[in-house]
């Protein structure tokens, strides 16, 4: 028997999966850091679909309230997100950095150049 | 042929400072070239440098002293010096001190050479907990590198050709003074220090009170112990 609101957890996780991949058709997001979310909105899907799999493994983990799995899932999932989006941002910051000192050798050379050109 | 020597200076807001810098570089090392990197200074820095006739290599936007003083190394790789001299630009450094810490570079005894407070019969003075934060900082450091190294954080430092080389390219950016030692040593460079006689700074009192420079100090020893586990570049020397 499909429930209401499974109906409701298998669309939205759908919507989650089409918006990021109409983000990347859009060219508005690379598809170097979708893979992330894709995989989080498939793992959605399978929880969605699959309603037992939360109760299976919290029964193998020795979880007694079963949607605290689902929490730490979620949890989990954020927590690498964040990791990987701090990984991102260092390497936009060592780039950021290496442009601005090329700006400021590229500026002294040129103004050199002028000087001799004078 | 004579070594050529690249003094960087790294300035940030010091336009009351930095000709008084270069004067005095002027005074004593005539022939030497030198370089101010100014880290987007919000006062005319800038305009005090060309005023003095000197060089300046503007940044863009603030990167810190880590990055102000790897531009300089940048600069000092792609023209081929052969040793760089970092003096900063708020007048600590005196420049009848530069050549004790050129010396053993010049003799070949090392590749990397930091003037030190601490060394010899210097008395500098600082607040009891800013004295157990060098302190500790130098017992970390020590242990790591297995030789004495009593003032980590200081800017006054001298670098040979592959030192500069390996600097331009892996130059540490949050912790740089401390950090470039142990990244330093684990390449295989060899590093001194000499006693040299550093100036209270004239303007200003330091921002960092007892519980800032504990928490620096915790920073600055997890940042170390991190680099210590990095592997070593491979390099030609």
């Amino acid at each position: 028997m499909v429930s209401p609101f499974q109906v409701v957890a298998i669309v939205s996780s759908l919507l989650i999966i089409l918006f990021v991949i109409s983000l990347i058709r859009k060219r508005k997001l690379r598809e170097e850091y979708s893979i992330l979310w894709i995989i989080g909105g498939l793992v959605l899907i399978v929880f969605s679909i699959w309603r037992d799999l939360v109760d299976i493994i919290a029964r193998m983990a020795g979880v007694a309230y079963p949607p605290a799995v689902l929490l730490l899932i979620g949890i989990f999932f954020a927590v690498l997100m964040f990791l990987h989006f701090t990984v991102v941002i260092s390497r936009q910051e060592d780039r950021n950095k290496a442009l601005a000192q090329e700006i400021a050798l590229l500026k002294n050379r040129i103004k050199e150049l002028e000087k001799k050109s004078e | 042929m004579k070594p050529r020597i690249l003094i960087i200076i790294p300035a940030y807001n010091e336009s009351e400072n930095i000709g008084r810098v270069i004067d005095d570089i002027r005074e004593h090392l005539p022939d030497t070239e030198l370089i101010v990197v100014n880290d987007c200074s919000s006062d005319d820095t800038e305009a005090a440098v060309i005023r003095a006739g000197e060089k300046v290599l503007s940044l863009p936007f603030n990167l810190g002293i880590g990055g102000a003083v790897q531009t300089g190394l940048r600069y000092a790789r792609d023209r081929r010096f052969d040793i760089a001299l970092q003096v900063d630009g708020d007048g600590q450094h005196p420049a009848s001190e530069i050549d004790k810490i050129i010396a053993p570079i010049l003799d070949s005894k090392a590749d990397v050479v930091i003037g030190s407070r601490f060394l010899g019969e210097g008395k500098f003075k600082s607040s009891f907990s800013r004295r157990i934060g060098i302190r500790i900082i130098s017992l970390f450091n020590s242990i790591l590198t297995g030789r004495k190294i009593t003032d980590n954080t200081s800017g006054f430092r001298a670098y040979n050709k592959a030192a500069i080389a390996f600097l331009a390219d892996y130059y540490p950016q949050d912790y740089p003074e401390p950090v470039a030692i142990i990244d330093l040593f684990k390449n295989g460079f060899r590093i001194i220090e000499v006693p040299v006689v550093m100036r209270e700074r004239e303007a200003g009192i330091s921002s960092i009170g007892a519980f800032g420079s504990m928490y620096y100090m915790i920073k600055v020893v997890v940042a170390n112990l991190i680099a210590f586990t990095r592997k070593s570049i491979s390099r030609e020397k």
